[in-house]
């Protein structure tokens, strides 16, 4: 069930309803979370359920049995590593199988070698990367000692299935979600305020913003295009409609959450404004990028130790950052492109570069990683087509044509329309903004514009959500 | 409890705005409708701009119109170099039903009585041995709309929702789907082309090979024999033989299809549905065109440009002659 959805209003509605009608029974809340989002994610296809519930299980179970063997160590590193294991297996059945499988027959086919390889019928359950990787997490910050093993299967099935950040994230860490999951909820004018605008705004994102600029990156990546400004409009709007489709479902799910008692992290903080490339990932799917901090930089070394070991922890985390959003070679060149960015950062760079920088080099190393960053949204879209051949097609021609202004104006509209919300948040340090939405009539008047207009754009142009095959 | 009373306190007052604008909960759920014509979509704009064209089609020499074979396969401005005469496309496609065609018959029957004028177009209708009568609801309505004069007939919730949506239209496009988009960019692109071409455009899809043509279309040949299910079988004869009577002059053109599917069965179900169409028509025969050419001058079902550059060539020439008896 997707959140631009009828059925997903009807169905949260309902959630709210009789999640707040169960007053202040928490566990009896936990159980409802845990009915409606076995029933979300089951909406899509019943058999998904068997992976999550299997997969959460199986996590259950090992991280009860790391609290209760806290001593035997070889013990508990054969547990996470089953753990571990486990988890990764089932990306690598159902999400990279047949892409090995293909990469395979295309190296025997290049060698000359015959063979009978044929990809097999798997479908790819949504939300599979997002749920494994908090799953796993948890096992291994229970084997850390960073959180407590979970004892009550309901609530711990309940924080691995949440709905609203279930199927795109943000991924959440046990030791953020679970304790909120321990207490009694309360509202308050502040949380329900914020809630309810983050899941409007993200609405009219999704809906106006994303599903609008979906049609013009089709044109630009359509495989009768030959020309190079179409090409580079598409680029553009696809920078627009990746940032506005995820930050939308990020803020519709923060404030899922937040109409339900429970705080997500913010998995966007302005991320067009990032400084340098090191920058963006801290604003850049924030829960991705610290997970992949966390759970594989710094375990493998991070910036410590000599330059070839940073720049070997660098590549592997955003080569292994670049897979995980798919199983394609052009998510593996995204992230070497984004791993050779940082590397260039960090070392090639001095450190006047860094601390101290002046205007000038601010608006060169901005505007770079602002440039670099669309060549790599490039990449990232070129999903299914060989690098090469779709860039001698896509830029062979540069003839400008009637309506690529009419195109370029409607870019900058939506630029300026998410720019000029982001602004606010980067730039409006005393938070004028928030007190100024805070005022009852204002509030009520921007939520009810920003209903009209999704609601009279709704289903113009339908697209799904970009981060759910992921 | 409390919890609840909370949001809905505060949803309250956007909820009331909300009625206050009139946009109440109702409003156009139901997916496409006819008040999105324009909005990236390339059916309801060809629908709207020959609907536009047709309050001046009577003042041509020769008029187009038919299914999507009039618009995609004859290039109406280099007609009219060659014939010397102005040549107009008013055609739209077969989704909009046989009732289209007739009501912009009918159109210009009406526009011919009442201004007693003594200019009398040549009024050619063209149309596709695969063109069958899979009426799309909405793009009929709409064309009935277009045709009868445009909003009226719709209700307020939708009103409103076309003012927003045209509001938003004002500043932001939205681009045209598949090859449209790449060739067109968007509606007022597509538009234009057409302006330019006289109610015609090229299909901008690229030439397929003719085998991939074949597999979908053979299996329609029982539909042309049926029919009561053909666009072409069920044209208005009684419109057809006023606007004759008023002094116009009307021909059936039969446009090509990809040889490769002109098998025996095709053939002889073809030629007898042009037969009982000329016959119930009154008309004494279909325009001498061929109405079979290679696949490899197709793109999609339409004529490519290449092929559409040939046949109108051929076309012309054929018109010229006929004209001039």
């Amino acid at each position: 069930m997707a959140f631009d959805s009828i059925e997903f209003v009807v169905f949260f509605a309902c959630t709210v309803c009789l999640y707040w009608l169960l007053g202040i029974r928490y566990r009896a809340q936990n159980a409802l979370i845990l009915i409606g989002s076995y029933f979300f994610y089951g909406w899509w296809d019943w058999r998904f359920l068997v992976l999550i519930a299997g997969s959460s299980l199986l996590d259950f179970v090992i991280g009860k049995r790391l609290s209760d063997s806290a001593s035997a160590t070889t013990n508990r590193k054969r547990l996470v590593a089953i753990s571990v294991t486990a988890n990764l297996c089932l990306l690598g059945v159902f999400k990279y199988c047949n892409f090995f499988i293909e990469s395979l027959a295309q190296l025997l086919q290049l060698a000359g070698i015959e063979h009978g390889l044929d990809t097999l019928p798997i479908i790819l359950p949504v939300g599979i990367s997002f749920y494994t990787f908090q799953s796993m997490a948890y096992t291994i910050d229970v084997y850390r000692g960073k959180v407590t093993a979970e004892t009550d299967l309901v609530t711990f099935l309940a924080y691995i299935s949440f709905f609203p950040q279930l199927v795109a994230g943000p991924i959440e860490r046990a030791g953020r979600l679970l304790p909120q999951f321990h207490r009694v909820r309360e509202l308050t004018d502040d949380l329900v305020k914020t809630s309810v605008m983050s899941m409007s705004y993200g609405f009219l994102l999704k809906i106006l913003v994303s599903n609008t600029c979906s049609g013009f990156v089709s044109v630009g990546f359509h495989e009768n295009n030959v020309n190079g400004w179409s090409s580079i409009l598409a680029v553009l709007f696809f920078a627009i409609q990746i940032y506005a489709d995820f930050y939308a479902y990020s803020l519709i799910a923060k404030g899922a959450a937040g109409l339900l008692g429970i705080q997500l992290i913010d998995n966007f903080r302005q991320p067009y404004f990032a400084a340098n490339p090191s920058d963006f990932w801290r604003r850049w799917h924030v829960s991705l990028s610290t997970w992949l901090r966390d759970y594989l930089y710094i375990p493998l070394g991070g910036n410590r130790g000599s330059k070839s070991l940073l720049v070997r922890n660098l590549m592997v985390t955003m080569i292994l950052g670049g897979l995980w959003h798919g199983a394609s070679w052009n998510f593996i060149w995204w992230g070497v492109g984004h791993g050779l960015i940082l590397v260039l950062y960090h070392l090639a760079l001095g450190e006047q570069w860094k601390i101290n920088i002046s205007l000038s080099r601010q608006i060169i190393l901005r505007s770079a990683t602002l440039l670099w960053i669309l060549v790599s949204w490039w990449l990232f879209r070129a999903q299914g087509d060989s690098i090469i051949d779709l860039a001698s097609r896509q830029f062979s021609d540069f003839t400008l044509l009637e309506f690529h202004t009419r195109f370029f104006v409607t870019f900058i509209c939506l630029l300026v329309l998410v720019l000029s919300v982001d602004a606010f948040m980067e730039f409006d340090r005393e938070e004028r903004t928030r007190r100024w939405l805070n005022r009852p009539f204002v509030f009520s008047t921007t939520l009810a514009i920003l209903w009209l207009i999704s609601i009279s754009m709704f289903q113009a142009f339908e697209t799904q959500f970009i981060y759910f095959q992921f | 409890m409390k919890n609840l009373l909370l949001i809905l306190n505060h949803l309250k007052g956007a909820l009331i705005l909300l009625l206050v604008f009139g946009a109440v909960a109702g409003m156009g759920m139901d997916g496409v409708d006819e008040a999105d014509g324009r909005l990236g979509n390339v059916e309801f704009t060809v629908v709207q701009q020959q609907m536009s064209q047709i309050h001046r089609a009577a003042d041509h020499d020769v008029v187009f119109l038919g299914d999507s074979t009039a618009l995609n396969d004859i290039d109406a401005r280099e007609l009219q170099k060659i014939m010397g005469q102005s040549v107009v496309n008013v055609g739209v496609m077969a989704a909009c039903g046989t009732e289209t065609i007739n009501g912009q018959l009918d159109f210009i029957l009406h526009q011919i009585t009442n201004t007693n004028a003594d200019h009398h177009p040549h009024i050619i209708i063209t149309i596709n041995p695969f063109s069958f009568r899979r009426l799309d609801e909405n793009l009929a309505g709409f064309a009935r709309q277009n045709l009868t004069g445009r909003l009226q007939s719709l209700s307020m919730q939708r009103r409103i929702r076309y003012s927003i949506r045209s509001l938003i239209g004002q500043v932001l496009t939205w681009p045209l789907p598949g090859s449209f988009g790449v060739a067109h960019g968007d509606s007022r692109g597509l538009v234009h082309a057409m302006e330019l071409g006289n109610g015609t455009f090229a299909d901008p899809n690229p030439p397929l090979h003719s085998v991939r043509l074949t597999a979908d279309a053979v299996n329609d040949v029982s539909a042309i024999k049926d029919t009561e299910h053909q666009l072409l079988a069920n044209i208005d004869a009684k419109i057809i033989a006023e606007l004759r009577e008023s002094g116009c002059s009307v021909d059936l053109l039969i446009t090509p299809i990809p040889l490769e599917i002109s098998t025996r069965s095709v053939r002889q179900a073809t030629l007898s549905l042009n037969d009982h169409t000329v016959n119930q028509l009154g008309l004494n025969d279909w325009l001498a065109m061929p109405w079979t050419m290679s696949g490899e001058w197709f793109a999609n079902q339409h004529l490519s440009a290449e092929g559409r550059a040939t046949y109108t060539k051929a076309l012309a020439i054929k018109l010229q002659q006929r004209y001039s008896d």
